[in-house]
């Protein structure tokens, strides 16, 4: 079953539409991949996919029901969010930050139990984090900020898992080890969305890419067909070059001679 | 577990300043008297005796007046905290206590009787709350933190206006003191009536806060974390304005304007057992009540003259803060 589905989404604020009538589907156990230059509105896409935001026009559907029509907690349990690792201002321990994944499964008065404590010591455990549990999570490193809010939406045991730029800020330990994680949470069943910058993390690790280009025209499809070098070079206004390497990796870069 | 024990140690230091504040004052009665005493009243034994009578009539409503406050004014902190994600803002973020101020002062400078001057005290705090929500409401992002915020302000800032207009236009030897000390703050005149009429109102806007506890704490995540991990922020939010509304205009109703506890106690809870909002507000009750319980008790003891309570939780609140703060850093780095 098709787990999202937006339909001539229209989405951007009242009276400032960012982009209309985008047409695209999320499917079990895959990676997405969102590309577009800064300011084009994929921040804008993520809330509204999240319904922090109203669609402006068209809808979208979760699990074939309108988003519109949900509850936050129903919402919650279908898609979940991991924000850029930026501190929170309270120094919150980093299990317990963990656990707030949990939210969504408890009753309006309810408590975490001792199950979403265990549950949230999994999701730590599966990304390596758990030695963190007692640490302060302002003064981690971003990286590991980053990690323990990945394990909190895999604690909020969600279908999808959008992620803002989850590779932006870290070192290149860090990256390949969130991409590497990304990619054996789509094989275990969970549909990632991601935004990113880097169209060779899209060539390696999406299923499914989604451009969305300045004026709000927007292309999805498998990577290979759709990142062709023009539209590449179109999308970010300099000339680009695809190219795939004996091993069959691409590799992208800018036509620029220095 | 730790924080339990912290919250039995903070249960015993509030019986202890209780205690402590029932024994001192012009007619000393000893700790154990007063022990005695209760646990004799409440076993029926009552008689018309100097030592029940200002036990019962006297310093038993003062401090439980006192408590209430100062419970009271460190729940709607340390709610208001978690709301606005600051751990700088207190509970007349929103114009509350101004406004409660402005409604008490014109009930004095109409000759208002004391009854009337809480009620209208009370009355004041809610319409400006009311009213910085319309302002908010009506702009862009009303649900906005700080657009809310910032309506408080400007409310705020009318309020106090009024309030100083209020004082040039009163009378400088009957209402001009009575204003004064009414804006710093006292518990002198509670009586146990007042108590019993803003005791249910207090704890009717406690309740909220501790039946959703957990989802409070996670509005401190902020607007769209929040949202996305599963809580109604905008409703959530509507709530814990409301109940805290509520808590901070009864306190100011029956004890005047005092600042100060409101934002240091949460604080000083939070150092002892973490952000978690679950835990921080229990101690944040008991820790505000102890304090105010302490502060008036100085009050009323210390001087010939009643000291007004917003001087004191100042001088002596101060210190501790910046003692504790400096303690506990230490030891987080």
């Amino acid at each position: 079953m098709t787990l999202l589905r937006a339909r001539a989404l229209a989405i951007g604020y009242p009276g400032k539409v960012v982009a209309q009538g985008l047409d695209f589907v999320i499917e079990p156990a895959s990676v997405t991949c969102l590309l577009g230059p800064n300011g084009v509105g994929k921040t804008t896409l993520f809330k509204s996919l999240l319904g922090m935001i109203p669609a402006q026009a068209g809808e979208v559907d979760l699990l074939g029901r309108p988003l519109a029509a949900m509850r936050r907690d129903e919402i919650a349990r279908v898609i979940a969010y991991v924000p850029q690792g930026q501190a929170v201002e309270f120094s919150y321990s980093v299990l317990d930050l963990v656990v707030m994944g949990r939210t969504a499964h408890l009753g309006m008065f309810a408590q975490p139990g001792d199950v979403d404590f265990r549950i949230a010591r999994q999701a730590m455990m599966r990304l390596g984090i758990a030695d963190l549990a007692d640490r302060d999570s302002s003064r981690i490193s971003g990286g590991q900020r980053q990690l323990a809010y990945v394990a909190r939406a895999l604690a909020q045991s969600a279908k999808i898992i959008v992620m803002d730029e989850p590779t932006a800020s870290l070192d290149l330990a860090n990256r390949a080890r969130v991409l590497e994680m990304i990619k054996s949470m789509a094989r275990s069943g969970l549909s990632i969305i991601m935004a990113t910058h880097e169209p060779e993390n899209a060539f390696d690790s999406a299923d499914q890419v989604i451009v969305l280009e300045r004026g709000g025209a927007l292309t999805s499809g498998p990577p290979q067909s759709v990142l062709s070098a023009e539209l590449l070079s179109r999308l970010y206004g300099v000339p680009i070059i695809v190219e795939q390497t004996a091993s069959g990796r691409y590799v992208v870069r800018p036509d620029v001679l220095i | 577990m730790k924080t339990g024990s912290t919250l039995l140690a903070l249960t015993a230091l509030l019986l202890a300043a209780i205690i402590v504040a029932a024994s001192v004052g012009p007619f000393r009665i000893p700790p154990l008297t007063v022990l005695t005493t209760i646990v004799a009243r409440l076993m029926g034994d009552v008689d018309a005796g100097p030592v029940q009578t200002v036990l019962f009539q006297i310093r038993l409503p003062r401090i439980l007046a006192a408590a209430l406050v100062g419970a009271a004014l460190a729940a709607a902190g340390a709610a208001y905290q978690n709301v606005f994600r600051n751990p700088l803002v207190s509970p007349d973020i929103l114009g509350v206590s101004t406004g409660a101020g402005l409604g008490a002062i014109l009930g004095i400078l109409f000759g208002l009787p004391v009854v009337a001057i809480q009620l209208s005290g009370f009355a004041g705090g809610l319409v400006t709350v009311l009213l910085v929500g319309a302002i908010a409401r009506s702009m862009r992002g009303g649900g906005d933190a700080l657009v809310l915020v910032l309506s408080g302000i400007v409310i705020s800032a009318l309020a106090g206006a009024g309030i100083s207009l209020a004082k040039i236009l009163a009378d400088p030897y009957d209402q001009l003191p009575a204003m004064t000390f009414w804006l710093l703050g006292s518990l002198a005149g509670v009586k146990a009536g007042d108590l019993a009429v803003a005791a249910p109102v207090i704890v009717l806007g406690i309740i909220p806060l501790v039946l959703l506890r957990w989802r409070i704490g996670v509005l401190s995540m902020g607007e769209d974390e929040a949202l996305s991990l599963g809580v109604d922020v905008r409703r959530m939010r509507l709530v814990v304005i409301a109940a805290t509304t509520l808590i901070t205009a009864s306190a100011v109703a029956i004890s005047g304007v005092i600042g100060w506890v409101g934002l240091m106690a949460p604080h000083m809870a939070r150092l002892l057992v973490g952000p978690r909002f679950d835990r921080l507000l229990p101690a944040s009750l008991l820790l505000g009540a102890a304090f105010m319980v302490a502060v008036d008790t100085i009050a009323r003891t210390a001087a010939r003259v009643e000291i007004p309570l917003g001087v004191l939780t100042a001088v002596i609140g101060g210190p501790i803060f910046v003692w504790l703060l400096a303690r506990y850093r230490r030891r987080a780095a």
